[in-house]
């Protein structure tokens, strides 16, 4: 139950397999979606993007957080690495998961929200990325993107089906270029196309079939059956929209592709590599949302420009109040709050239009725990940037009763043009976040 | 009947009129607007103000009619509609319902309307201009309405004076003959259920039935399914949209594909391989480390080696290998990895060295013992000392679970290791990539402190079991894998996708197929798939309009393999798979097979079912009697157990809250308890049904299923000469208990509370529609739910009592919170209490620690108060008696659980005409004192279950 069902057994291992890393909800998946009047609202004018990064071993509170509150609140010494966008972005504080609990499994749930992830009965929920995609994916190639840095094996990711079921993260920017960027072999394509076909005369034939069953039927029982001819129509033109996709040109190539960076001591070069892939995703409109897990629990001692690390990362973050410890997380931190600037600075300049793509693009990073070396799953550091907020504040909430991080969740929906007022544990929009 | 006691009459909704508009909601309300139904029609004269005022008019003539009540000019419309309604049910209705209106025109005249007529009529239900248009549904619930509040006595309401009980009961029959006949025209035009698909529990287990294959999960790739009635099994809401087909086309190709990853070649099937996985060698498991590790928090939940009954420090201190490997395999079969804690991350022992290579039927035998552990010198007295080991002091609870990444768990079982080294067997089916956890579920579960906060009062943190001479430990030795087993059903499933043709494996779970005769070997399986699939034997246009599919597809160039496998794609994503068909009128054979098989095994009909109705036989006589016989005592019947209370008691929200940390540290991570609780339900229904238990077990019992867990979470000891382990066993309750029947069980109230309080509403509520079939109206709009504090100073009842001085809430709550202040004895997982808990520390700091290793925080607050009194003004003062009165009226349990079974078994409520068809389906079982299995017997029998 690794990934969705799809037509694998008409392709070769290495396209399944990389179609399956690839995380790209491929067409049968991709169409769980939309109320078709849901999707024209979002195809408007104006594209709006959503990027999730999680980094599970979160950031040490103390240099994260800010303790003045409001508009003119001073940066923390973490968020001052970020004070050329201080005016693009809102930190929070005071927000969490309610009843997502247990640790590091709460990584799972940072999109979801689904409660008590460490518990024996747990089952996962539909992702903040896969909702969104349910509506929007089909308006571009790919309906999402669910990708991972340092994810052993590709098992985890942010990314879950609205059935609970993981979808696994790519890690390659290579491959992720190449499905980008590059027509796949004649093989690949008529595979492709075959497994579309075959799904779309499936539907035809029971659609076929079903009309010439010969009922006794009431009204109410009519309207059932039309229910079911109209739900089965309407998946046959999904595929179809799915197959143009096949002959849709992709866009041309831009810059050199990417070589993969194999060791893991380069989190750090990873995490900024994958940032670079997502907003080449989003200027080329190749998707509109992206899920990044920065995965620390087995990365060992990291490498980056600058830096001193000893301890592997998960070691670091129970650093015990350890000063040694607490030193090398500062620098770790302060990296990611770097390479978060220069995603943003990257989606400043990129152009769409009007606007630049940093305004259509909303970027959430945070961890699923708020303090790493307790493992609490509450108060959570998030920031939010982009995407046509007002932004340039701290929303400080209750740290002891905290505020529904869902709520802004609901925010995302909205702002990507979703008529949806509830996203699990949502009690509205997020307090205090206002539109430009 | 009993006329004035709320809670021995039928279902309904009895709300006061007039206080009724707070709490209107669509289909609740009486909506009065939508039953102005004056019909200029039946004014021959059109009077031009007769039709601009129907009140008026309808005034005018009762003035005139001077008391004889039956207006002339609209006596043309009452006569037309009885008519209409008596001749849908011509033959087999008594005759009465030909009777004149009079008696109803009369009885509203003179009783009613004094109230409810004109603007201000009282709940806005104005009956001066309601007329019986009874093919209206609203016209029709209002009515039904009516007669209900009649029939309880309950009109009109407080000390006013009542109708004399005969003219009463004459309107009720005169009022109950035209609601009977409409809703049974109703019925035979459109039948009582809707058609309708099938929801997602028996959409797997029918494929799992098709494939043969009982471990295939499906379930969770299927969307949410709608509810209606309180059931996943009725049409109105079991909607198909594209999400769904495109849903059911992957779960499709899924099921198939793991049919053809999990078949097993016959040469892999001779023998299956038995193979010994050591904890030794487990990575996972024998993790030893050196130092205190600051992730294991001073050391106190490290894994250590246990030899036999007695440490190895060398081993321990990294001096000797971790095992002595199969050089010495005396040795090395009493070689063992001990734990004192359970599983929490990142500490999760597992035999990771085994991943079941496919799906399919496993034996697993396991080798664990208890063992304890000394103190640790020199450290607070509750550190283990991992040298210090000797023989365990009592069995202890291991819950066995299959895992796959990331951490998805599935409950394969429990044993308890014994105080000598034994082993546990399990047949299990297992899915492709699963590993196997052991959890020893009683001990601690937490990551400790890396501070241990000291109080004046000692550690905030030690093993809750740590006792000053030590704490006990287990020892897990090896798992022992015999499979995957090649029986027959491990090749069913290919022998159906692809029958005795020759299959090359391509990869996992692609297949390549040689056939000489594609066109013949297509037709040949494809006949064979679909009569498999379908519930009534397919027509010749079917099948070849499904072998044409499969021609047309290979003709396109896709090879013989995907092209039927596309074939049988589409077959079960087509109408007739998906739909359960049912027309009109007396279910034929066929769909009596598949109600019936899909009411007491959520699965579609087996072979033998077939048989009777491909025969015609199941119609007849008492086959249908015996073939439910046949399926109760099948293990598949444990299916309908599951489904059925997964919806009508929400056992599947059961881990849907955990237990508030501070206030419930003694619940709080206890996976073993839920789970515990889960089970009780389950086996105590499926033990009314095997031995026929009367209905009132739904609210009293003197026994229940428990294992340790829960007999200690109920305080309740087991009798003499018994040892309560990890298994649940049915166990007698002491004649003081507050606990009998479903009522008190944990799980229940746990789905009645949330993790840190209970409502008395929200329980109560919960209770009364489910439990004793008394409808409760939704909460009015913009009232905010009250919120129990849990700083301690106020009880909920406190802030009740403040609500209910309102006579608008009171009308409502005086009927909704009985059952639920009955039930405040018990907290929100179900644990017998006398005080409230609330945050902040006790007075003197507690003893006790909870299943996180931490020093309880909360402090015992105000007493709980569980007296209260029924609607009808019988007083109790606490469960116990309140199960008294309410065993009063066993007839108005048992019509509950019958109601809630037409629900499950239907797809379709009882409505006002199906009331006679169950009272007469309680006269049935009324000798057995209404045993469940013979009101299961008496309703499969009946008018309800035997047409759509």
């Amino acid at each position: 139950m690794k990934t969705r069902s799809s037509w694998s057994a008409t392709m070769h291992p290495s396209r399944r397999q990389f179609l399956r890393a690839a995380g790209v909800f491929l067409p049968l998946p991709a169409l769980t979606s939309a109320l078709p009047r849901q999707a024209r609202a979002a195809r408007g004018p104006t594209p709006r993007r959503f990027l999730a990064i999680c980094n599970n071993l979160s950031v040490v509170p103390t240099g994260f957080f800010p303790s003045e509150t409001g508009r003119g609140y001073a940066l923390s010494p973490y968020l001052q690495e970020l004070a050329a966008h201080r005016d693009a972005f809102t930190v929070f504080s005071g927000v969490s998961h309610p009843d997502v609990d247990g640790g590091h499994p709460a990584d799972n749930c940072f999109l979801t929200a689904a409660p008590h992830p460490a518990s024996g009965g747990f089952r996962n929920r539909v992702s903040l990325d896969q909702f969104a995609a349910q509506h929007i994916g089909q308006l571009t190639r790919f309906p999402s993107l669910t990708l991972g840095v340092n994810q052993d094996g590709g098992q985890r990711s942010l990314s879950w089906t609205p059935g609970g079921v993981l979808i696994p993260c790519e890690q390659r920017p290579s491959a992720l270029y190449a499905r980008m960027f590059l027509r796949g072999d004649a093989e690949d394509i008529r595979q492709q196309l075959q497994r579309l076909d075959l799904g779309r005369s499936v539907m035809d034939a029971v659609a076929e079939q079903a009309k010439g069953l010969d009922r006794k039927l009431g009204v109410r029982d009519k309207e059932k059956l039309d229910q079911y001819f109209t739900a089965v129509r309407d998946l046959e033109a999904r595929l179809v929209k799915a197959r143009s996709w096949e002959d849709v040109p992709r866009p041309p190539a831009r810059g050199k592709p990417p070589i993969d960076i194999t060791n893991n001591k380069q989190f750090m070069a990873k995490t900024k590599l994958m940032y670079d892939m997502t907003r080449l995703a989003f200027q080329t409109d190749s998707t509109r949302l992206v899920t990044i897990m920065l995965d620390g629990v087995s990365t060992p001692p990291m490498d980056f420009e600058g830096a001193e690390i000893k301890d592997a990362y998960h070691n670091l973050s129970h650093h015990g109040h350890s000063e040694d410890k607490l030193a090398q997380l500062a620098q770790i931190d302060r990296q990611h709050m770097k390479l978060l600037g220069g995603l943003f600075t990257s989606l400043q300049a990129a152009k769409e239009g009007e606007e630049s793509l940093l305004d259509r693009t909303m970027v959430l990073f945070g961890s699923n725990m708020g303090d790493a070396n307790s493992h609490v799953t509450t108060n959570l550091p998030i920031l939010f940037a982009g995407g046509g907020f007002k932004h340039g504040q701290h929303l400080a909430f209750d740290r002891e009763h905290n505020y529904p991080l869902p709520n802004l969740f609901v925010s995302v929906l909205q702002r990507l043009g979703l008529n949806i007022e509830k996203f699990a544990s949502s009690t509205g929009t997020m307090r205090g976040l206002e539109m430009v | 009947m009993s006329s004035r006691r709320g809670w021995g009459t039928h279902p309904m909704t009895r709300t006061r009129p007039g206080q009724r508009a707070i709490c209107r909601r669509p289909g609740h309300g009486h909506g009065s607007r939508n039953f102005s139904t004056f019909d200029p029609k039946c004014d021959p004269s059109g009077a031009e103000g007769a039709r601009s005022s129907p009140r008026r008019h309808y005034k005018e003539k009762t003035v005139r009619s001077g008391g004889t009540l039956l207006d002339m000019r609209c006596a043309p419309l009452w006569l037309r509609l009885f008519v209409l309604a008596a001749a849908c049910v011509a033959a087999g209705q008594p005759s009465r319902a030909a009777e004149p209106p009079s008696r109803i025109r009369a009885f509203v005249e003179e009783h009613c309307l004094d109230c409810h007529e004109g603007d201000t009529a009282k709940a806005k239900l104005d009956l001066g201009t309601l007329g019986l248009h009874l093919g209206d549904p609203k016209a029709f619930e209002t009515w039904v309405k009516v007669y209900d509040r009649v029939r309880a006595g309950e009109m009109p309401p407080g000390k006013g004076r009542r109708p004399p009980r005969a003219q009463a009961d004459s309107f009720l029959v005169a009022l109950a003959d035209p609601l009977i006949a409409t809703d049974l025209a109703r019925q035979a035009e459109q039948g009582r259920a809707t058609r309708r698909r099938l929801n997602r529990y028996e959409y797997e287990n029918a494929l799992r039935d098709v494939f043969n294959a009982p471990w295939l999960q499906i379930k969770d790739l299927l969307p949410e399914d709608g509810e209606a009635h309180r059931f996943n099994k009725v049409g109105e809401a079991l909607d198909v949209s594209h999400v769904q087909m495109s849903q059911y086309l992957s779960a499709a190709e899924f099921a198939m594909k793991e049919i053809i990853a999990a078949e097993l070649d016959p040469i892999d099937g001779a023998k299956p391989p038995v193979t010994r996985y050591y904890a030794r060698e487990q990575r996972s498991m024998a993790r030893f480390p050196r130092a205190e590790s600051e992730w294991h928090s001073g050391s106190i939940r490290n894994a250590f080696p246990v030899l036999g009954f007695e440490g190895q420090p060398d081993v321990r201190a990294r001096k000797s290998p971790v095992t002595v490997g199969a050089a010495d395999p005396v040795k090395r079969d009493l070689e063992g990895v001990g734990f004192v804690h359970g599983t929490y991350e990142p500490v999760e022992p597992k035999f990771e060295k085994f991943k079941a290579p496919r799906s399919g039927r496993y034996k697993l035998t396991i080798m664990a013992h208890s063992i304890w552990l000394g103190p640790r010198e020199g450290v607070d007295w509750w550190h283990p000392d991992f040298d210090k080991i000797s023989k365990g002091r009592r069995a202890e609870p291991i819950t066995l679970y299959a895992e796959r990444p990331p951490t998805l768990l599935r409950r394969l079982g429990a044993f308890d290791a014994g105080v000598e080294p034994q082993v546990a067997e399990f047949d299990v089916y297992l899915l492709e990539g699963e590993t196997i956890r052991p959890d020893a579920s009683r001990f601690f579960r937490s990551r400790p402190p890396r501070s241990n906060r000291k109080r004046p009062h000692g550690s905030e943190f030690h093993n809750p079991l740590g006792q000053r001479d030590g704490q006990p430990g287990v020892s897990f030795r090896w798992l022992q894998v015999e499979g995957p087993i090649a029986d027959d059903k491990a090749i069913a499933g290919r022998k159906l996708l692809f029958g005795d043709l020759p299959v090359k494996k391509l990869g996992r779970d692609r297949a390549e197929v040689v056939t000489t005769d594609p066109a013949g070997d297509a037709q040949k399986l494809i006949t064979a798939f679909v009569q498999q699939a379908y519930r009534r034997p397919p027509s010749e246009k079917d099948l070849k309009f499904f072998t044409n599919f499969a021609n047309k597809t290979m003709a396109s160039g896709v090879p013989f393999a995907e092209a039927v496998m596309a074939t049988y794609a589409a077959v079960l994503c087509s109408e007739p798979f998906i739909y359960l068909d049912e027309e009109p009128g007396e279910l034929d054979d066929w769909a009596l097979a598949s109600r019936l098989s899909h009411f007491l095994w959520n699965s579609p009909p087996d072979a033998i079912l077939r048989g009777k109705a491909g025969r015609k036989e199941l119609s007849r006589g008492d086959e249908l009697r015996v073939q439910s016989q046949r399926l109760l005592d099948d293990p598949r019947s444990r299916r309908f157990v599951d489904a059925f209370l997964d919806y009508w008691l929400d056992l599947r929200k059961v881990g849907g809250t955990s237990p508030d940390a501070v206030l419930y540290p003694d619940y709080n991570l206890d996976d073993h308890l839920v789970e515990s609780a889960l089970q009780e339900p389950q086996l105590f229904f499926a033990e009314m049904l095997r031995k026929d238990l009367p209905a009132s077990h739904v609210v009293a019992s003197d026994f229940t299923f428990a294992n340790e867990r829960l007999a200690r979470h109920y305080g309740i000891a087991p009798p003499r000469g018994i040892t309560l382990g990890s298994q649940l066993v049915r166990l007698p309750l002491p004649a003081n208990s507050q606990r009998g029947g479903l009522l008190t069980q944990a799980a229940v109230l746990k789905v009645t509370a949330n993790g840190t309080t209970t409502s008395p509403v929200i329980r109560g509520a919960w209770i009364s529609e489910r439990l004793l079939g008394m409808p409760v109206p939704p909460p009015p709009p913009g009232v905010p739910a009250i919120e129990p504090d849990i700083r301690g100073a106020h009880t909920i009842r406190d802030q009740l009592a403040k609500h209910r001085a309102d006579p608008l809430c009171a009308s409502c709550h005086i009927k909704i919170d009985p059952a639920g202040f009955a039930l405040e004895s018990f907290d929100i997982f179900g644990g017998l209490r006398k005080t409230y808990r609330a945050m902040g520390d006790p007075d003197v700091p507690s003893e006790q620690f909870g299943v996180d290793g931490l020093r309880y925080e909360f402090h015992s607050a105000l007493p709980v108060d569980s007296t209260g009194q029924l609607p009808d003004g019988r007083p109790f003062k606490d469960v116990t008696m309140f199960r008294t009165l309410l065993l009063r009226n066993e007839r108005q349990i048992a019509r509950n659980l019958v109601n809630q079974l037409i629900v499950f078994a239907t797809g379709a409520p009882v409505t006002f005409g199906d009331r006679p068809a169950v009272e007469s389906i309680l006269d049935r079982a009324r000798n057995s004192r209404y045993g469940v299995r013979s009101l299961i017997l008496a309703a499969v029998d009946s008018r309800l279950f035997r047409t759509k």
